[in-house]
């Protein structure tokens, strides 16, 4: 936990001076009144002392988040590369076909169904998210190139 | 008296047809975001506000706020029946309910959970209804320096939700502020963090942020940890005995004024709310040893508490634009998103709005008593849907709630970005509550700060000359130091190992 800690302060740090440097291209002051670049200086320097902060004082306790093994790691990346990828295929296929696809392959992924099975839910929960937010509330889903 | 006539015509609207669906719609999914592990009521209600842009704003209000306190409801049924809080309001719940739950009372103690939530709930109306417009009225003569005031008092807050370390509560509201400084400067228009990109002008959408932080990266946690189905108790009988009964209605009583009361203070956080009722109790109690073994004061008292907040933290939000607690942050952020302004003109501007929003809550907390005690069995069987089936819907659902927002596919991405940076955030003990306040509250503050400086010409006299202004700052001192009071006993209690940090 203090390593991460510390990695986390000085990453604070860094991103707090990063955030005062570009603010002083910013107006700060006139006559007086707060410019554009004040709060966010502000902002900046705190963030660097809180960056400090963490950085000479790392907490003692033990983090109730450890970080994962590499078997769940990896399960945590591909579900977030899933997901990236189901990002791209959505204003491609549209989101029922996209969410079909991806809603099956996490299912058989995660929950050992056979793909049939997998596919079947998949499919299943698409249209009906399709159905109550589409088609009942008239919330906009994109279409992708079937528009 | 003119409270009851604005109430009457608030219920004659709520009354009718289309309102109590939407209250219906409401509660069953706020009920139903409390049952399931893995969606609080906080991402429930940041998923379903871009569909109720589509609505009526005083529908979608009734419904969103009815998913807030359908919730509380909900959370208590995971918390007795697989000593799992659904929400961090429901860990001293927990603790006796769970064990009432082994020894074959879970019914009695399901039935307790509603009938101290309704009964809280309803009387945390009434007080809603008799303290929030003197407040309003009160608040009419706000100008910038009072706004400035009332939002640093908002933001002294995030001391109390910065959990175990200060320093990370900090960090995360500080950059909370950082991310709502982004886009166009909202006085002089020119761009701030945009680095040329055509997407970040009109800055990044709260609903993205909030989505990724509590929905995508909750979902992140529970692959991680092989989250699979629940075990639940056996439910035998649902209804409570007259002894139960009987044992409950002090408990009852004490519990809804003292969430009520503490639901109104900005910085008072609910897990300690139903910790200090839980406390109170046992000190009463004449078998205080009893306490944690399955005594039902110990479920009827906090579940009351609990429930009082929620009606409390609505007097804040309603008349000061002030939320309290973090579902409220993100219900302010509903409110603006719907064109309504909370603070002291909603009750002179929107009268109807609110009034018919302040009845629905009458409306709803029947309705939560309705569908939780005959229904508690069906309830516990949702409980037990699989987590590999409930986390890919959660992130399809993500999709869907954050493209409405704008229409935008920036705003999807956004929202993963945010669920990387919540799981992060999470494994290094930065809560993720500070952001969403400082997000929300971050432009307002600005505002208020520049305007009051531009019609001082500088002078930073203008805080202090002001009656109104001092006075609300004197309230944002005395708020941290009560946020600082509460850590140290939330400390104790983690301490002694009866709350666990990510509980507070």
């Amino acid at each position: 936990m203090q390593r991460a800690d510390r990695i986390t302060g000085i990453i604070t740090l860094l991103l707090g001076a990063w955030v005062a440097l570009l603010s002083t291209d910013m107006q700060l002051l006139s006559d007086g009144v707060p410019g554009p670049g004040l709060l966010p200086l502000i902002c900046g320097v705190v963030f660097v002392g809180l960056g400090l902060a963490l950085l000479l004082k790392p907490t003692e306790a033990v983090t109730p988040a450890p970080w994962p093994k590499p078997q769940d790691g990896g399960r945590v990346l591909g579900t977030m590369a899933s997901m990236a990828i189901f990002t791209l295929l959505v204003p491609i296929l549209g989101f029922p076909v996209s969410a079909a696809l991806f809603l099956s392959a996490m299912i058989w992924w995660w929950a050992d169904y056979s793909p049939w099975l997998a596919a079947l839910f998949g499919v299943v929960l698409a249209l009906t998210m399709m159905l109550v937010f589409q088609v009942l509330l008239n919330a906009p889903l994109p279409e992708g190139l079937w528009q | 008296m003119e409270v009851f006539t604005q109430l009457g015509a608030g219920f004659e609207t709520a009354l009718q047809p289309t309102f109590l669906l939407y209250a219906l719609i409401g509660v069953f999914l706020g009920t139903l975001v409390g049952v399931l592990p893995g969606i609080g009521p906080t991402a429930g209600i940041a998923l379903l506000i871009p569909v109720s842009t589509g609505l009526d704003p005083i529908a979608a209000l009734i419904m969103l706020a009815g998913i807030y306190y359908g919730s509380m409801y909900g959370g208590s049924t995971t918390a007795i029946l697989i000593n799992t809080p659904g929400e961090a309001a429901s860990v001293v719940t927990a603790m006796d309910g769970y064990q009432m739950a082994r020894q074959g009372r879970a019914g009695s103690a399901l039935s307790i959970a509603a009938i101290g939530s309704f009964v809280a709930g309803t009387l945390g109306v009434v007080g809603l209804m008799f303290l929030a417009p003197p407040l309003a009225r009160a608040a009419l003569s706000f100008g910038p320096p009072e706004y400035f005031a009332l939002m640093l008092l908002g933001l002294t807050i995030v001391i109390s939700l910065a959990g175990k370390s200060l320093a990370k509560g900090l960090i995360s509201a500080v950059a909370g502020l950082l991310i709502s400084l982004i886009g166009l400067d909202p006085i002089y228009g020119s761009p701030r963090f945009t680095f040329d990109t055509l997407s970040l002008l009109g800055g990044i959408d709260f609903i993205s942020v909030v989505v990724g932080l509590f929905a995508i990266s909750e979902v992140l946690m529970g692959v991680e940890a092989r989250s699979a189905s629940y075990v639940t108790n056996r439910l035998q009988g649902i209804w409570p005995t007259r002894d139960d009964l009987r044992r409950s209605t002090k408990p009852i009583l004490r519990g809804s004024a003292l969430g009520f009361f503490l639901g109104i203070l900005p910085g008072s956080s609910s897990a300690v709310t139903s910790f200090l009722s839980y406390d109170l109790e046992k000190k009463l109690s004449k078998y205080p040893q009893k306490f944690g073994t399955g005594v039902i004061e110990g479920v009827a008292g906090p579940e009351a508490a609990n429930n009082g907040a929620t009606s409390g933290g609505m007097v804040p939000l309603l008349t000061l634009g002030i939320p309290p607690s973090a579902p409220l942050a993100v219900l302010l952020g509903a409110f603006l998103v719907l064109g309504v302004r909370p603070g002291p003109l909603l009750f002179t501007d929107q009268a109807d709005l609110v009034w018919t929003l302040i009845a629905s809550m009458y409306i709803g907390n029947v309705m939560l008593l309705v569908l939780n005690l005959p229904l508690v069995g069906m309830w516990a069987k949702l409980a037990k849907i699989p987590f590999p089936v409930l986390g890919p819907t959660v992130l399809a659902l993500s999709v869907i709630g954050t493209f409405g927002v704008r229409n935008s596919m920036f705003d999807v991405w956004m929202a993963l970005v945010f669920g990387v940076v919540g799981y992060l955030m999470h494994k290094v003990g930065i809560p993720g509550v500070p952001l969403v306040l400082a997000l929300i509250l971050g432009p307002m503050f600005e505002a208020a700060l520049r305007q009051s400086l531009t019609l001082s010409r500088g002078s930073l006299d203008i805080f202090v000359e002001r009656p109104m202004t001092l006075g609300l700052l004197i309230l944002a001192a005395g708020s941290i130091a009560f946020s600082l009071h509460s850590r140290l006993k939330e400390g104790r209690l983690i301490n002694s190992g009866v709350l666990g940090a990510e509980d507070v």
